[in-house]
């Protein structure tokens, strides 16, 4: 795994837009179909803007929630009310292939956010709904402090979830 | 290995001891101040601890622009903005914040929007957003427990939006902290038992909680050795110099700990029940201390099972689950005893918690921060759980 650290920035900083557009669309998806996600987003305010950059210029996502639903609103940050921010594109990487939770990032200090830290919090369970959808379950089992244990119809969803990334990916990375 | 990654820094400069406020002036000189803008409470004046500063001053190069003494319990935007006014007003290049942690997060918001130049907190919320070179600032604690004087943290709530804003940055740390026996002398029995277990829960919180690096460690052991010998001694005799000075190093060095190694859920309840209910910082930590480390037993039995020599003396005997939970025992033998002492309250129910709030705490709670760094996960429900046994 630490080979990946040995890659040219320009191919880590591939690897981090493709795995934040997966996020991206994946959290836009799972927010209409996945019960635990919907009630996670339940409470928010209409007009949320949410946001994950990387330092010091990116890449970046950010996510709205509209119509009781998140949108995802492409690439780059759109005014966001929170931003999660990794301070460097290695830190960012560990994430996103699933060698480091989210929470361990932060106890790190591999993260900061800009915001509201209730926001965030609330942000942060979401993300982690969406990430047990995203990685297996033995990534799962080493990144979360209590790996989830998904019913029948969540696996279904997940299947589901990973047949559709690809062309979820192609058709969002025009956006 | 502790930890993967981890960092550790506190740039205050510590004045600890005998007449250690006679110092203020020459450190203010250090930094090319002249003139202080004081920051305190009416309880802090009306225990005649100003004298003591003022006193200081007598005959050095350096002076007193301004004494701001109305700071309420919970600082606030609005008396921020109103410090900072008179900051400007009375040509003041430096803060000296003479108080509990209630002065000395007001005097990090006054610090923040003097320097940024700004009315408006909301937009520095969050992590690392300050960047500008603060004023000096002075710290000297009355009480011994926040250790806010050695960390990065502001809490300050803001009125028109009805929420608490928090900040870190490095640059919120103070310049200088100064520790002088005479000024922790005059704290009621009660309040003083209530900010120590707010150190010791800092201690704790910080040995056992997901951001505890080598460094911290160490501190937090310290912390914990002189808070057992001395937190006691200070609530059953208030004017044993000696141990208000151990107490008010405990503290400080349990601060330097937390603000490296951050807390866990009996902070993060302990903000949510004073944000809900009103209660005490220090009240809300010493009754959810013990409480919040069985819950975290399952995760961490072996760290806090390390404890065991400090807290009872001696190691004992048996597993992991049996050292840790000793020393959960003698966490609650030293409440009961300061209970006995100054009446503290030991359930959430004494200290004026309604039950029927618990669930709104419990709501509060799972979105304070602070969960994070707790070793095992906290939801609603579980965060309920332990509202409800330490009701
Ligand atoms: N920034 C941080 O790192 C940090 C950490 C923990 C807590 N806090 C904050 O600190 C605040 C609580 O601070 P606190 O527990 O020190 O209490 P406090 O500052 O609110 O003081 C409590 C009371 O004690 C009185 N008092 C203080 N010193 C006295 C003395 N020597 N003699 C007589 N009376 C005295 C005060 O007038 C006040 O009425 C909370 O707002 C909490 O959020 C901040
Ligand atoms: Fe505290």
């Amino acid at each position: 795994m630490t080979r990946l650290f040995l890659l040219r920035y320009s191919v880590k900083r591939k690897i981090a837009e493709i795995a934040l557009l997966a996020l991206g669309v994946t959290f836009e998806y799972l927010s209409r179909s996945c019960a635990a996600l919907k009630k996670e987003i339940d409470g928010w305010e209409e007009g949320r803007v949410f946001a994950l950059s990387v330092l010091p210029d990116g890449p970046a996502i950010s996510l709205k929630k509209e119509g009781g639903a998140i949108r995802y609103l492409g690439r780059g940050l759109k005014q966001p009310n929170l931003t999660f921010y990794f301070k460097n594109i290695d830190s960012a990487l560990m994430v996103f292939v699933g060698m480091m939770g989210a929470h361990t990032a932060s106890v790190q200090h591999r993260t900061i956010v800009h915001g509201d830290i209730g926001t965030a919090m609330e942000a942060l369970r979401a993300m982690n709904v969406v990430q047990t959808y995203l990685m297996p379950g033995f990534v799962l089992k080493s990144t979360f402090k209590r790996p989830p244990k998904l019913s029948i119809g969540e696996l279904l969803l997940k299947a589901w979830v990973m047949l559709r990334l690809v062309p979820g990916l192609i058709a969002a990375a025009s956006r | 290995m502790s930890n993967d990654l981890f960092e550790f820094f506190c740039p205050v400069k510590v004045i600890s001891g005998l007449q250690a406020l006679a110092n203020l002036p020459h450190e203010m000189d250090q930094l090319g101040a002249h003139r202080a803008l004081i920051v305190t409470d009416k309880g802090v004046v009306g225990a005649g601890l100003i004298k003591h500063v003022e006193a200081a001053f007598e005959g050095a190069g350096c002076e007193i622009g301004r004494i701001f003494d109305e700071t309420p319990p919970d600082s606030s935007n609005v008396v921020v903005n109103q410090v900072a006014a008179l900051y400007r007003e009375s040509k003041c290049d430096c803060i000296v914040a003479v108080g509990g942690g209630s002065c000395i997060d007001t005097a990090k918001g006054v610090n923040i929007v003097i320097t940024e130049e700004t009315d408006d907190l909301m937009k520095f919320r969050g992590a690392e957003r300050l960047k500008k070179q603060m004023r000096p600032m002075f710290v000297v604690p009355t009480t011994a427990g926040t250790g806010s004087e050695v960390t990065l943290v502001a809490v300050i709530s803001n009125v028109q939006a009805g929420v608490k804003m928090a900040f870190t940055s490095d640059r919120l740390y103070p310049n200088v902290a100064i520790l002088d026996p005479r000024m922790t002398l005059t704290m009621p029995p009660k309040i003083t038992a209530a900010t120590g277990m707010d150190a010791l829960t800092h201690a704790c919180e910080a040995y056992y909680c997901l951001q505890k690096n080598p460094i911290s460690d160490s501190l937090a052991i310290t912390a914990i050795k002189l808070t057992l010998a001395n937190l006691a001694t200070c609530v059953e005799n208030g004017s044993n110099e000696r141990a208000r000075l151990s107490m008010a190093e405990a503290s400080l060095i349990a601060g330097m700990a937390f603000s490296n190694s951050m807390v866990g859920i009996v902070h993060a309840i302990a903000h949510a029940t004073g944000g809900v209910c009103h209660v005490p910082h220090g009240i809300a930590n010493a009754i959810l201390l013990p409480f919040g480390m069985e819950y975290n037993l399952g995760k961490s039995a072996g760290v806090i099972a390390e404890l065991a020599p400090y807290f009872c003396g001696r190691d004992i005997p048996g597993s992991d689950e049996d050292r840790a939970r000793a020393v959960i025992q003698a966490v609650r033998d030293l409440g009961a005893k300061l209970n006995k002492l100054s009446g503290m309250p030991l359930r959430l129910r004494d200290a004026g918690v309604p039950e029927d709030k618990l669930a709104d705490i419990a709501k509060v709670a799972v979105n304070d921060g602070a969960t994070v760094y707790n070793p095992e996960e906290v939801t609603f429900d579980e965060a309920l759980g332990v509202l409800r046994r330490a009701y």
